[in-house]
């Protein structure tokens, strides 16, 4: 700080401290900040525990985005920092100081040329490699495996039609929901839709994010080239648990995928007579079967069991539990079936061991009883949705999202030893 | 100032609010006792409220504003038609509710003029006045309402006859009519000599032919293809009966209108040399079923490659009647499609196969049959 002497200099220095260091500190924390801002956004770069990171590609489709865009971030950011330096220079070199008004003049043919050149030569560059991946990336005629996939408040349904996936034969459709099961380095197309609002479906390390839209059946490609879980979550605004809305993609070398077709198409058992999973199909029979389907279970005559979220799900449809306990996840992905030490053996497996591990399903001992007992005992608790009865006038009595069940604890505990056995 | 007349008129409306009230929260909120009881108060209110702006605010005093009556100047009709309004109503009550509600508003109509018009004969001892005060009061309610039904009786008119005549006819009349509307209209824009009573005269007697012409075509009925359709009813939510191989004469027509759907379809069956194939979109090969998504709509394309006509039937099972216990086959189906065109099937399975399967897709007098499995 520069003081004036004067007469009385005393004075003077103690009103510069008052007026000038305040701004100054003030400064110095907008500073302060906004470096500290900048540091945490380049450090989130170095994170090692981050599954949708977008520049860590597992399969040729976000390898090709991947590519693409390690060549635009540098010549976009470049393009950024110039202009963003060039306005503020320009902002503070002409900041209004009482100056007289510059001499106006109109045109400077060089520069404007040259200005207008320069970005078009970088919008063709990029252009032409964008246009290059977009197309490659529509491509579908090469197709080896076809999956429907349907989003759903707050839910993805995967079903796969009858068809023969590198001598694996699917005799009959696999209906499963939560986690996406495929083939190590097949071409997998997704049919997408949705049965109520539009979602959007992305898996950040197996391809870029493709919209489902009711009515419509949006094509998606997926490949993996090693065998993993994959993260990914729905990118389209679709309501109250938008946020809660995951999935996950399990890749599976070709024998493991054949052994999770095998069990996938294995016939339903029933409990054993005198247990309490036996107690627990009854209690399923009572109350969950009004919107979830295991197929091949049987009612006391001997009748097929059919859900009906028809009738009390707005959208029509409840996620099947056939084969849960063959997935690591239910309630959209949201919660895990394995407790944390064996989620952290299945994730932290490597390429060539997590097959195995995966298509160990959950087991009792690793089996996350907490987070599925709170959710038998009240699931809109767990999860925001509409599921409260006093207002689903707007929907006609429906429900979106599972309903507080009223489950008594006995019930409870019946209904996770018969889930346990949905393998 | 309020006077007589506004206060029995809003204490009316003060009636109606209370039992409003009481019915809203003690009897039922959604039912069309409300709605009457929200009528008569809103309807009390609007007259109370004309009776001051008519009356009570040109009067100088209260004394002024109940002067002694003028004598009467003529017998009104308006006793009739509320005789009329109550026998209608009460042959309502045994007969048809629009019968019931024709005398109701015959009851109601007939009712507020009489009350008004007798009113406005006592509002001063100058009858002009009086007529005067009348027509303030009910010019605004009686033109709106007379302009409704007139419109209302023409439109009704015009509908019997073009229902009436057949589609070809319907189009002339429509453009002859239009044009004679704007000849006549672009003449009078142009000759002021010619509007007033000889425009009145024509307008009389082009709605006299106008509403004589709508009963003419009320006898005679609909034409007879409308008719077949509206009493045999072919095409209910269920089914209908044109999933034949037969041409149906309704639902088939203009069959050679074609869709050239790509992005959302989620299979495309074809026919060719009379057999059935289908693909599944994705896979480019021929399959023996396709996998639809439970409760969601999806469309399937149908494209006819072959010589004959045919068309797209989906089988969705059975509906058992709930009275009658008789099960009547669920299906859709495309318009019968020509060589070369396609169709579009859009359909949507709330229940799995196995409860209700098998479903199938199959195009009548071709082989072949496509299952359609939801899981």
């Amino acid at each position: 700080m520069m003081l004036r002497k004067t007469s009385n200099n005393t004075e003077t220095h103690m009103e510069s401290t008052e007026s000038v260091t305040p701004r100054k500190r003030f400064s110095s924390r907008i500073a302060a900040l906004g470096a500290g801002l900048a540091g945490t956004v380049f450090l989130t770069g170095c994170a090692k525990n981050a599954p949708q990171d977008i520049f860590q590609p597992k399969g040729p489709n976000a390898k090709s985005i991947n590519n693409l865009q390690m060549l635009v971030f540098p010549i976009a950011g470049v393009v950024g920092v110039l202009v963003l330096a060039l306005a503020f220079y320009i902002f503070i070199k002409f900041k209004d100081r009482g100056q007289p008004i510059p001499s106006q003049s109109h045109g400077k043919p060089v520069v404007e040329i040259v200005l207008t050149i320069i970005p078009a030569l970088i919008l063709s560059v990029v252009g032409v490699f964008t246009f290059r991946t977009i197309f490659d990336l529509a491509k579908t005629s090469d197709t080896q495996m076809v999956i429907n996939v349907t989003g759903q408040q707050w839910w993805w349904e995967y079903d796969y039609p009858s068809q023969t996936v590198d001598g694996t034969k699917i005799d009959t459709p696999i209906i499963t929901s939560g986690q996406l099961v495929l083939p190590v380095g097949t071409k997998v197309l997704l049919r997408e839709t949705s049965r109520d609002v539009i979602h959007s479906y992305w898996i950040p390390a197996l391809n870029g994010k493709k919209d489902a839209v009711p009515g419509r059946i949006n094509l998606l490609r997926l490949q993996a080239d090693k065998p993993g879980i994959y993260a990914g979550q729905c990118t389209e605004f679709c309501g109250l648990s938008h946020a809660n809305m995951r999935m996950e993609a399990v890749a599976l070398s070709k024998d493991d995928f054949a052994k999770w077709v095998a069990n996938q198409q294995a016939t339903y058992t029933s409990p054993a007579d005198g247990t309490l999973a036996k107690q627990g199909e009854a209690v399923f029979l009572n109350q969950c079967i009004r919107c979830h389907q295991i197929n091949g279970l049987k009612k006391a005559d001997g009748t097929p069991a059919i859900a009906a979220p028809d009738e009390n799900v707005y959208a029509g449809a409840a996620p099947n539990l056939t084969h849960l306990m063959s997935r690591n996840t239910f309630a959209g992905a949201m919660f895990d079936l394995l407790n944390a030490q064996c989620r952290k053996d299945v994730w932290g497996a490597s390429s060539d061991t997590v097959g195995a591990k995966y298509l160990a399903g959950v087991s009792a001992d690793c089996l996350n009883q907490t987070d599925l007992r709170a959710w038998l005992r009240n699931a809109p608790a767990m999860k925001p949705m509409y599921a409260n009865p006093k207002k689903l006038g707007p929907t006609n009595g429906k429900y979106r999202g599972m309903p507080y069940l009223a489950l008594s604890e006995d019930d409870i505990d019946k209904v996770v030893a018969f889930l346990s056995t949905l393998k | 100032m309020f006077t007589t007349g506004s206060k029995y008129f809003f204490g009316i409306t003060g009636l109606s609010a209370v039992a409003l009230l009481v019915y809203l929260l003690f009897v039922n909120p959604n039912d069309i006792g409300a709605a009457a009881l929200f009528g008569a108060l809103a309807g009390s209110a609007l007259v109370g409220g004309l009776t001051i702006f008519t009356r009570d605010h040109d009067a100088a005093t209260a004394e002024e504003a109940v002067t002694a009556a003028a004598e009467p100047v003529q017998s009104g009709f308006w006793p009739i038609v509320v005789a009329l309004g109550v026998g209608v109503l009460l042959l309502g009550l045994v007969s048809t509710p629009v019968v019931f509600v024709l005398g109701l508003a015959a009851l109601v109509v007939g009712g507020a003029e009489w009350i008004i018009a007798d009113w406005a004969e006592r509002a001063s001892s100058d009858n002009a006045y009086n007529r005067f005060v009348r027509e303030r009061a009910l010019s605004p309610l009686e033109f709106p309402v007379l302009a409704a039904v007139g419109v209302a009786v023409m439109g009704y008119s015009f509908s019997r006859i073009m229902l009436a005549v057949n589609d070809k006819g319907a189009p002339i009349i429509f453009i002859v009519v239009a044009a004679g509307i704007l000849l006549v209209g672009s003449f009078a824009a142009f000759n002021p000599s010619f509007r007033g009573k000889v425009l009145a005269t024509i307008a009389t007697l082009a709605a006299v032919v106008l509403v004589l012409a709508g009963i003419t075509g009320g006898l005679v009925g609909e034409r007879k293809e409308l008719a077949e359709v509206s009493h045999n009813k072919p095409y209910t939510n269920i089914s209908h009966t044109a999933c034949t191989a037969a041409r149906d004469p309704f639902f088939d027509k203009k069959t050679n209108q074609s869709v050239d759907l790509k992005s959302a379809v989620i299979a495309t069956v074809t026919v060719k040399d009379g057999k059935v194939t289908a693909q599944g979109i994705g896979l480019n090969q021929d399959v023996s079923s396709i996998l639809v998504p439970r409760s969601n709509y999806v469309n399937i394309k149908f494209n006819n490659n072959d010589s004959n006509d045919y068309r797209l039937v989906a089988n969705l099972g059975k509906k058992v009647d709930a009275n009658t216990k008789l099960a009547t086959a669920v299906q859709s189906c495309t318009q019968l499609t020509s060589n070369g065109h396609s169709q579009l099937l859009t359909i949507s399975i709330p229940k799995p196969s196995i409860a209700g399967g098998p479903y199938t897709l199959t195009v009548p007098g071709a082989t072949g049959e496509i299952e359609l499995m939801v899981p």
